[in-house]
């Protein structure tokens, strides 16, 4: 909401400099979001009288004027085209420093020196126009400073005013803040109405069909007016806020909103048929041409002023075409009314019509001051008008709405309980009186003894957003500065505070990873349809059932992710394209699965706690000292194994995983030891995903389901004797067929060996010396004994049984 | 033989040849050559000592002590000059070394934690050592969750304030933590109350410092004597720890629908130090969150007595502190997982 400061003037003394008004009235709840400057700062610049004006001997479009600034005469050359000798113009002397940096000097043009400057209205930043220089009022006294002409300069401040305050909406209610808190006086604006027209009841009838959409109407008829331009104060005011003039009545109407906060409209009471007002629902396929030029198809749920035939104004929203005041209008019907909230925020929703009527509609007008704004914009009509105001309103009051203002207790101990400061009943009572909440004495109505030292507050009816003790309280913190309340610590039984064992795990895995070499990323959590096809899930995936958004901001972010894949692989492509080839990112977050409803509080979505992980290109990028593996399959078993190992998770591995964005060999799934589902799956990702998702680089990608993770079984950590004899090596090369795996291998080795303590992988060669598909691997076989240490001879035929067992398998050969 | 002018003679023929050898003569003898040659077991000295039974008794102590006075200066010198020479040794190689220092370090691989998890753990580090224990909501969740029970009916104006992305009739993406302090309410009739919820929200919105999903986190206190001076106690001691000792803070009236009263905290702008720059638009201060009283109707809606029990709420967003603190001027960066973006933390 912009304010302007002149206009604060008009209804309080604001001595304060404008920097200080900024400060209070954020401190009370409007910050000020902006500031600006109507040539309120600047220096230098006077009404200046121009004597004479010439044209200039060397240039067309350049005159040449002597300017009278109240001291002295000066040559002042001016490029304007509408400068002439005996105007009284804003002059800018030498020295002067215009918004913009622009410095006012002594200058030659063209062979004629000047000693200031004539200056345009966009120059001093007090408005947008350059088409010439702005000519004062002949009576503007020569010589003083521009910020002494009424009305020129100003200062407008940008407030953000919270939905519960549509009181200072308005220029009235922001300068009862400022008064409240400059402790000076408010002045009401009321124009003094003089009823010297016919009867209404002749002139208009009205009736209110829907009381719950309209809970009061207030009419008046001005007679015989001459609809023309705005005076100047009021083209004035509204420009300052940026609102054009469109004619005197219009103007008006809009004057009275933004000085009342309350939106009224003017009919053509001429084109009113039947002279007939009738608030009521719309009737199906029944139109409405609104001021903006959209023909508008209304239906029953729409509020609408009526004529006698048809629907004139969307109520609260914006008036109609064909019943608007022109210059051709004589005759007025001025309305003011309070709209149900809820009323005029649908259907201004539902036509996509927002205004500043139905802004503050929406947020409440005052319901005790209906009738005083109607006479005070019926007599500003006739004040600037001319015309008539008729004699008396037709209006209507519905049982529901409020006649009184409303009665608020307060009880003083309770200020102090929940403040944390207890202000004294008489201050108290102040600071309410500065807002017009009056006491209205002690509350006698209750017999409680609770009650007994409670405060009665009559609410004033722009207020009504006050409607309990708590509110009232909530004002008294605000009246005294929130700023002046201490800071103080609340003081609690000693509690051993453990972290849920959620996002302890996730915690966890976020360090362990990191410190593994992998950095966390944090995705949106949007994915697209689009994006989960490309995945190739099979038919059964749980990852198909995902949830649509119903309103999404875009293609891309359509749906919630049942998986962290997408968004990996998104992110692994953008690297891609900004050169960035080898990346290793993981991320917790969660996935989202369509579920049955069960239980009052299920959404019917289900939500887990996912880990994703996504690596690219080569694993060893940070050194330049070669060799550079690219990421594969091992390394991330190997970095999966890391993992686990410092979670103590103690996992079931399954070869070749069923996820359809995963390589059917370079893959595995991860269970518990009694799972059917698997608690992760990882591996090389599917070459047509890799394709369809644009990677050209190797990738390998996991995901785990943390909530089965932390579900799962732990290795306990208890400390293990270990022999301190050295251990006996045996290496043995075993040559198998291509097809047969390491596992199969160590299958072959018998059980329970007599003091081999590990057989370990050390290589596996391919090539020279080999049978074509055929592999060497190469093991050591590492014996150790508790308490002593093994003699070869021992060792070697423990080994030999071991070679004679393992040549039993038909696959495996020794070299 | 055996006179003590053998033993002269043989003291300066071994003090002249280790003259020799460290001299660097090229036909100077090797020292170990001259340790065997005169402390070895069939070298110079022992024979000496050897021969000493040919001498008459009454001579043998005392030569014997000058033959071991000049073994012990013998084993002296050749320590000192092994030492000696096997410091060259070392120099001579260490000289060798053609290492280029300046070369890169072979770095191990490094990970990174994303700066808002920085931010999420420091802050519920934090709290935790005040006593909050951790609480946590669903993010898909009802509309009377997120809206009705704090107190935001439908159709009212401080909607506006939450453009929600629904997913059914009446589900909705949570637009705030706030939902968590309505479901452990609903949970937990114990208090006091003292919870911390950092979390995932959304809210239709995309800019650049307006992201359609951010982090929040949400802080609930509730007992029968919590005011709001304890709401202003709790936060700037939260904030000079994210923003320094030296940072200053204000609280301003706001509205929102769940607490009351409500306020804004601002601190004191970490970029100007509070003069007025592009960051804080000249004013000096920033946002960085609303907070307030829990409003009776909370309780109310929630089953607890309002008349016995006050609270205080706050909600910050955490990619908002982050921003601030990291001086992120794109809230877009933080969702992009670049990792130009992300090795800088």
């Amino acid at each position: 909401m912009q304010i302007s400061l002149n206009w604060l003037k008009r209804y309080v003394d604001l001595k304060e400099t404008p920097q200080n008004i900024a400060s209070a009235l954020t401190a009370l709840g409007f910050e000020v979001e902006g500031m600006t400057f109507r040539g309120t700062e600047i220096q230098g610049v006077v009404v200046g009288e121009v004597r004479e004006c010439g044209k200039h001997p060397e240039a067309d479009r350049l005159s040449v004027c002597r300017v009278f600034d109240g001291n002295e005469e000066v040559p002042v050359v001016c490029g304007a085209p509408n400068v002439a000798a005996g105007q009284k113009v804003l002059f800018a002397r030498v020295g002067a420093e215009l918004p913009g940096g622009l410095k006012i000097k002594k200058a030659k043009l063209r062979g004629v020196e000047s000693f200031g400057m004539i200056c345009a209205e966009d120059e001093l930043g007090l408005g947008e126009s350059h088409d010439g220089i702005l000519v004062l009022d002949p009576s503007a006294p020569v010589g003083i400073s521009m910020q002494d002409i009424p009305g020129l300069c100003d200062v407008l401040y940008e407030i953000n005013v919270t939905p519960n305050r549509p009181d200072a909406l308005g220029h009235l209610g922001v300068a009862r803040e400022l008064a409240a808190r400059f402790e000076t006086p408010l002045r009401y604006p009321d124009e003094a109405l003089r009823e010297d027209g016919s009867d209404i009841q002749g002139l208009v009838s009205l009736a209110v069909e829907d009381e719950q959409g309209c809970t009061r109407y207030v009419g008046r008829v001005v007679e015989g007016v001459t609809v023309g331009p705005s005076p100047d104060w009021l083209v004035q005011s509204l420009k300052s806020l940026g609102k054009k003039s469109i004619n005197s009545v219009v103007d008006l109407t809009n004057f009275v909103l933004l000085e009342w906060s309350q939106p009224s409209h003017a009919f053509d009471l001429d084109l009113l048929a039947g002279k007939k007002i009738v608030v009521r629902r719309a009737r199906s396929a029944e139109t409405l041409k609104t001021l903006d030029g959209v023909e508008r198809k209304l239906d029953e749920r729409d509020l609408v002023i009526a004529d006698g035939e048809k629907p004139q104004v969307l109520a609260g929203v914006m008036g109609g075409e064909s019943s608007g005041v022109s210059e051709k209008t004589k005759n007025i019907f001025v309305e003011v009314a309070c709209f149900d909230p809820r009323t005029v925020r649908t259907q201004s929703r539902r036509h996509g019509l927002q205004s500043d009527s139905s802004y503050r509609f929406e947020r409440g007008v005052d319901p005790l001051a209906t009738a005083r704004v109607c006479d005070h914009l019926a007599a500003l009509i006739a004040k600037v008008c001319g015309g008539k105001v008729a004699e008396g309103r037709v209006e209507s009051i519905s049982k529901a709405h409020p006649k009184k203002p409303r009665v608020v207790s307060l009880r003083p101990a309770r200020v102090g309980k929940l403040l944390g400061v207890s202000p004294s009943t008489s201050e108290i009572e102040k600071l309410l009186a500065g807002i017009e909440i009056k006491s209205s004495g002690k509350d006698a109505s209750t017999g409680s003894a609770r009650d007994v030292d409670a405060l009665r507050f009559e609410i004033p009816g722009f207020r009504n957003d006050l409607e309990r003790e708590v509110d009232l309280i909530e004002e008294v913190a605000r009246l005294m500065d929130y700023n002046k309340i201490p800071a103080t610590l609340p003081s609690f039984p000693l509690t051993a505070v453990a972290l849920p064992p959620g996002e302890k795990l996730a915690s966890k895995i976020r360090h362990s990873l990191c410190d593994l070499g992998l950095s966390e990323t944090i995705s949106l959590r949007f994915t697209s349809r689009k994006a989960l096809e490309k995945l190739i899930l099979a038919e059964n995936d749980a990852r198909k059932n995902f949830v649509p958004i119903q309103n999404p901001l875009s293609e891309e972010w359509e749906v919630l992710p049942t998986t962290l894949m997408p968004a990996l692989l998104q992110a692994l492509e953008r690297n891609q394209n900004t050169q960035e080839p080898n990346v290793r990112l993981f991320e917790t977050g969660r996935a989202f699965f369509r579920s049955e409803r069960s239980g009052e509080r299920d959404s019917g979505v289900r939500e887990e706690p996912v880990l994703g992980i996504a690596l690219m290109g080569e694993w060893t990028d940070c050194s330049w000292d070669g060799p550079h593996h690219p990421v594969d399959f091992l390394r991330l078993k190997g970095l999966i194994e890391n993992l686990l190992d410092g979670l103590r998770a103690d996992l079931r591995w399954e070869y070749g995983s069923k996820a359809g964005f995963l390589h059917p060999v370079e893959s595995a799934e991860l269970y518990a030891m009694d799972s059917k589902e698997p608690i992760a799956v990882l591996g090389t990702l599917h070459p047509k995903v890799q394709v369809e998702y644009g990677l050209k680089n190797p990738v390998v990608v996991a995901e785990f389901h943390l909530d089965a993770l932390l579900k799962s079984p732990k290795k306990p950590l208890l400390f293990e004797a270990y022999e301190s004899h050295t251990g006996t090596v045996r290496d043995v090369n075993i040559v198998v067929a291509e097809k047969v795996r390491h596992a199969d291998v160590l299958a072959a080795v018998p059980k329970e060996v007599l003091h081999l303590r590990e057989v370990r992988l050390n290589s596996v060669y391919r090539g020279k010396g080999l049978p074509e598909n055929h592999k060497a691997l190469h093991y050591s076989f590492i014996y150790r004994h508790a308490e002593r240490t093994l003699t070869d001879d021992e060792v070697n035929a423990i080994q030999e049984k071991v070679k004679v067992e393992l040549l039993k398998n038909p696959n495996i050969s020794i070299k | 033989m055996n006179s003590a002018n053998d033993l002269e003679e043989l003291k300066t023929r071994l003090l002249a040849d280790l003259n020799l050898a460290v001299s660097g003569a090229s036909e100077s003898p090797r020292l170990e050559d001259l340790k065997t040659k005169y402390l070895g077991k069939k070298g110079e000295i022992y024979g000496l000592m050897r021969g000493m039974g040919a001498l008459p008794a009454d001579q043998r102590p005392a030569f014997g002590q000058k033959v071991n006075e000049l073994r012990d200066l013998a084993e002296e010198r050749f320590a000192a000059l092994e030492a000696k020479a096997e410091e060259q040794a070392i120099n001579a190689k260490l000289a060798q070394s053609t290492l280029d220092p300046t070369l890169p370090g072979i770095r191990a691989p490094m990970g990174h934690l994303h700066p808002l998890s920085q931010v999420r753990e420091d802050t519920i580090n934090f709290f935790r050592g005040l006593g909050f224990e951790l609480a946590e909501a669903q993010e898909v969740d009802h509309e009377w969750y997120n809206f009705e029970a704090l107190n935001i009916p439908p159709d009212h104006p401080s909607r506006d304030m939450h453009d929600t992305f629904y997913v059914d009739e009446g589900i909705v993406l949570r637009t705030h933590t706030s939902n968590t302090q309505v479901h452990y309410l609903l949970d937990h009739k114990e208090p006091p109350i003292r919870i911390l919820a950092p979390g995932f929200v959304y809210r239709v919105d995309n800019d650049a410092t307006h992201s359609p999903m951010f982090q929040q986190v949400e802080c609930l206190v509730v007992d029968e004597n919590i005011s709001f001076s304890h709401l202003k106690g709790t936060l700037f001691l939260w904030a000079k720890h994210v923003f320094g000792p030296d940072v200053n803070m204000r609280f301003r009236p706001s509205y929102f629908p769940f607490t009351e009263p409500s306020a804004e905290m601002d601190i004191s702008c970490i970029f100007c130090g509070g003069k007025g720059c592009r960051v804080c638009k000249q004013s000096g201060w920033i946002e960085v969150g609303g907070c307030g009283s829990v409003d009776p109707a909370v309780f109310e809606k929630v089953g607890w007595d309002p008349e016995r029990y006050t609270g205080f709420a706050f909600g910050f967003g955490i990619d908002r502190i982050a921003m601030l603190k990291y001086g992120i001027p794109n809230i877009a960066h933080l969702t992009r997982g670049d990792t130009r973006f992300l090795r800088q933390f």
